[in-house]
C-alpha cells in the first residue's frame, strides 16, 4: 500500500447558504475534484472526505480515492442552525479510524489536510471549544479555514488555526478561485518535512484575503 | 364478476341498498347489455392501470442512482446494469459513449471497451418501458468519469539552469572501490520533472589516503528551498573531510586496535576489562567521525550565514560508509541521518544486516536531517556503527525514493526475502525488462539509471542507489 494523503473537507450547509451560496459552493468543490484528476500525485495518493454541517452533521462522502471518487451533490436545508463543533467531533472519530500510522510494519500516511468551509460562526460554540482542542491534537499537517461571505466570523476560526482566508462574497467566481486555490495547497501536502515542522502554503491569489 | 361491479357502481352513485335495489341487481346479473359493459370496463381498468404502472416504472428508474464506476483510460473497462428491479426497462441506446470508444450491448445490458481518453460528460440513456403501443421512451442523464491513466499527466520539464545552486537531473559513476566494483545512479523523481524542480537527492564516493574509501548518499528535504545544495555539499564536504592522512593514519591505527582486543575476544569468555578496552577503541573510532559530522554542521550553518539563508532550507539526510580492507577482513563505519538505509549482504553466512537505524516518524515524510542541531544530542552515538565482515557479496545505500517502493517498511529491510527479490528486480525481473549486469561490466552505470525509471504508484520521488559488489 502507498502513502496517503487524506483531505478532509468540512462544509457549512446550514440554511444561510440556500440559494446560489451552495450551487457556487458544488461548482466549487466539484470543480476542485476535476482539477486533481488531472495532477498526477494526487491520483496516485489523495483521498477526500466530505462532512456538511447544519443542524445536521453527515459524513457525506465517507474516505473515497481521487480516482474513484464521483460528482457529489450538496444539499442545504431552508433554514437552521450552524453545528460546527458537531462535525469538528465527527471529524476527530474519524481521523481516529482512518489515519494510518507509521511502524516497522505498516508504511504511514502523509500528515492529514484539512479544510473548513463556513459562512456563519458556530452555534454550538461550547463544543465548538472542545473540539478545537482535539483536533489540535490530531497533528494535521495543515488546517485552512474559509469564511466566506459577509455575516461570516474570522475569530472563531482563528481558534483553530491560524491559516484563515475570507472571501468578501460567496458567489461562483469567488468560490471557484478559493477552490484553485485549495488544490494548490493539497500538492503541497505530499512533500517530506522534518519532525515537527509544518507545510507552507501556496501563496494565495488577490481574491483571498489571509488573515494573520 | 358482475355482481361486484354492480354493488361498486351503486356505492359510487350513492343508492342505497334495499330490497328493490338487490332484486334489480339480481336481475341485471343476466342482462347481455350489462355484462358485456362490465366485461369492457374490467378491461379499460386493466389497460389504465397498465399504462400508470408503465409510467410508474419509467419515474422510478429515472430517480434510481446508477453510479457507473469511474473508468481509466487505455485500461478495460467494463459495466453491466442491473435492471432487476426494472422489468420492463430496456436500454436501447446509450449516446456519448462512443466519444470515449466505448460500445454498449442492449441485449445483455453492458457497457464494454477500452477508453481511448480521459474525459467527464454526460451519458444519454435512451430507454423504453413497456410493449407496442402503451410503450414509452425516456431519456436519463448518467454522469461518467474516464479518468487519465496518472502515467500519462507526469509532464518532464527540465529544471532551470540558471537558477541558484543549479544541478544536473541525473548523475551516475562506475568504478573500483577497494577490491571490488561500484555502481551509483542517482535520477531527478517524477514529482521534482512535474514542476521542473532540482533533484534534491545527491552521492559522493572518493578514493582516501591509506586504501580508505568512502561512498556518501543524501536525500535533500522536498519541502526545504536550497535541499539539492544540502545534499551536495553534506555528500561531498563529508567525503572531502576524510581526505586527510594524518586524520586516517590516526583512524587506522585506532581500528586496528580495535580489530586486535575485539578480535582476541571473539566468541570467548570475555572480562569487563577486555570489554571496556574494546569501548574505549571504539569510542575513539566514533570521536573522529564525530569530529567530521559536527564540523560538516558547522560548515552547513556558516554557509547559510553567508548566503542570507536559513539553515533548514538546506536540510538533508545523510548517509555513509567509509570502509578499508584490513588483514582480517573488511571494517566499515558508518553513519546516518534520516530515512536512508545503510545494508550489508553476505553470502557466507547468507545474512542481510542494516547497518543503521533509519529516523522515521509516525507520519510519511517525517524524518530527521543532518542541519538539525538536535541531532547531536545523547543518542548521537548511537547514529554511528562499526562492523567487521569476513567478506560481503554487496554494500547497498539507497535513498527512499528507492527504499519506500521496493522495501515499503522498515522491517523488510532485514529480511532476506525482500532482498533476494530486490535483487531478482535489478536482474530484470520486472516489468520493463530492466537489467542491471553486475557480471559484465559494460557501461552498469547507464543500466542502473534505466533501471531507476521502474514505475510505482504514488512512488515519484528522487531516486539514489549505491551498490558495491
Amino acid at each position: 500500500m502507498t502513502r496517503r494523503l487524506l483531505a478532509y473537507f468540512l462544509l457549512d450547509t446550514s440554511g444561510s447558504m440556500h440559494g446560489e451560496p451552495i450551487q457556487a459552493l458544488n461548482n466549487g468543490f466539484n470543480g476542485l475534484i476535476s482539477m486533481l484528476r488531472s495532477d498526477p500525485q494526487a491520483m496516485d495518493s489523495l483521498y477526500v472526505s466530505v462532512i456538511t454541517f447544519d443542524n445536521d452533521v453527515k459524513n457525506i462522502i465517507p474516505l473515497t480515492d481521487l480516482a474513484s471518487f464521483q460528482p457529489v451533490e450538496i444539499k442545504c436545508p431552508d433554514s437552521g442552525p450552524t453545528h460546527t463543533g458537531r462535525a469538528l467531533e465527527m471529524l476527530c472519530n474519524l481521523v481516529r479510524t482512518d489515519l494510518v500510522k507509521g511502524s516497522a510494519e505498516v508504511k504511514g500516511d502523509w500528515k492529514p489536510i484539512l479544510f473548513v468551509f463556513t459562512d456563519g460562526k458556530p452555534s454550538d460554540l461550547q463544543l465548538y471549544r472542545e473540539s478545537t482542542t482535539k483536533v489540535k491534537a490530531l497533528d494535521f499537517g495543515m488546517i485552512v479555514g474559509c469564511a466566506a461571505g459577509p455575516k461570516s466570523e474570522i475569530s472563531f476560526l482563528k481558534e483553530l488555526t491560524n491559516e484563515v482566508v475570507r472571501l468578501d462574497t460567496t458567489d461562483v467566481n469567488t468560490l471557484s478561485t478559493f477552490f484553485r486555490w485549495v488544490s494548490s495547497s493539497i500538492q503541497a501536502g505530499s512533500k517530506s518535512q522534518g519532525t515537527g515542522e509544518n507545510m507552507v502554503l501556496p501563496p494565495p491569489p488577490g481574491e483571498l484575503i489571509i488573515v494573520v | 364478476m358482475v355482481e361486484l361491479f354492480l354493488k361498486q357502481l351503486l356505492t359510487e352513485f350513492n343508492i342505497a341498498p334495499g330490497k328493490a335495489s338487490d332484486n334489480t341487481v339480481a336481475r341485471l346479473l343476466h342482462n347481455a347489455k350489462i355484462n358485456e359493459l362490465t366485461k369492457s370496463i374490467i378491461a379499460a381498468k386493466k389497460q389504465a392501470i397498465n399504462i400508470f404502472y408503465m409510467y410508474n416504472e419509467t419515474e422510478a428508474f429515472k430517480d434510481t442512482k446508477i453510479l457507473l464506476p469511474n473508468a481509466v483510460s487505455r485500461k478495460p473497462y467494463e459495466y453491466q446494469f442491473d435492471l432487476s428491479c426494472f422489468p420492463h426497462i430496456y436500454i436501447k441506446e446509450i449516446r456519448n459513449l462512443d466519444k470515449v470508444g466505448l460500445s454498449f450491448d442492449p441485449a445483455s445490458a453492458k457497457i464494454s471497451g477500452i477508453p481511448t481518453s480521459a474525459l467527464s460528460l454526460d451519458l444519454q440513456l435512451f430507454f423504453t418501458c413497456g410493449q407496442e403501443e402503451e410503450q414509452l421512451e425516456e431519456i436519463k442523464i448518467i454522469p461518467f468519469i474516464v479518468n487519465a491513466d496518472p502515467k500519462d499527466l507526469w509532464l518532464n520539464k527540465p529544471s532551470n539552469k540558471n537558477d541558484l545552486f543549479a544541478k544536473a537531473d541525473s548523475d551516475k559513476y562506475a568504478g573500483t572501490f577497494l577490491d571490488k566494483h561500484i555502481v551509483v545512479a542517482s535520477q531527478r523523481g517524477r514529482s521534482h520533472a512535474h514542476e521542473g524542480l532540482f533533484r534534491d537527492d545527491h552521492f559522493c564516493t572518493r578514493k582516501l589516503p591509506l586504501d580508505w574509501e568512502i561512498i556518501a548518499l543524501a536525500d535533500g528535504a522536498g519541502s526545504a528551498k536550497f535541499s539539492r545544495q544540502g545534499s551536495m555539499m553534506a555528500t561531498t564536504l563529508i567525503a572531502e573531510s576524510f581526505h586527510d592522512e594524518v586524520l586516517l593514519t590516526e583512524l587506522s591505527d585506532r581500528c586496528i586496535d580495535y580489530l586486535t582486543t575485539a578480535g582476541t575476544t571473539t566468541g570467548q569468555e570475555t572480562s569487563s576489562a577486555e570489554e571496556g578496552q574494546v569501548l574505549k577503541h571504539k569510542s575513539s573510532i566514533i570521536n573522529i567521525l564525530y569530529k567530521s559530522v559536527r564540523s560538516l554542521h558547522t560548515t552547513l550553518g556558516d554557509f547559510a550565514r553567508q548566503e542570507g539563508i536559513q539553515l533548514k532550507d538546506l536540510n538533508t539526510t545523510l548517509i555513509f560508509a567509509l570502509v578499508r580492507k584490513f588483514d582480517n577482513g573488511y571494517l566499515m563505519l558508518t553513519f546516518g541521518v534520516g530515512d536512508c538505509p545503510v545494508s550489508v549482504i553476505t553470502s557466507d553466512p547468507d545474512e542481510v544486516k542494516l547497518l543503521n537505524q533509519l529516523d522515521i516518524g509516525e507520519f510519511g515524510g517525517g524524518t530527521r536531517f543532518v542541519t538539525m542541531p538536535e541531532i547531536f544530542t545523547n543518542d548521537m552515538a548511537s547514529r554511528f556503527a562499526i562492523n567487521r565482515f569476513d567478506n560481503f557479496s554487496r554494500l547497498v545505500l539507497m535513498t527512499d525514493g528507492i527504499y519506500d517502493p521496493k522495501f515499503v517498511t522498515e522491517n523488510k529491510l532485514e529480511n532476506k526475502a525482500a532482498w533476494d527479490t530486490f535483487f531478482a528486480d535489478l536482474d530484470g525481473q520486472n516489468e520493463d525488462n530492466a537489467r542491471v549486469d553486475f557480471l559484465r561490466d559494460e557501461r552498469i552505470e547507464d543500466q542502473l539509471l534505466s533501471w531507476l525509471n521502474f514505475w510505482s504508484k504514488g512512488n515519484h520521488d528522487d531516486r539514489t542507489l549505491a551498490i558495491i559488489y
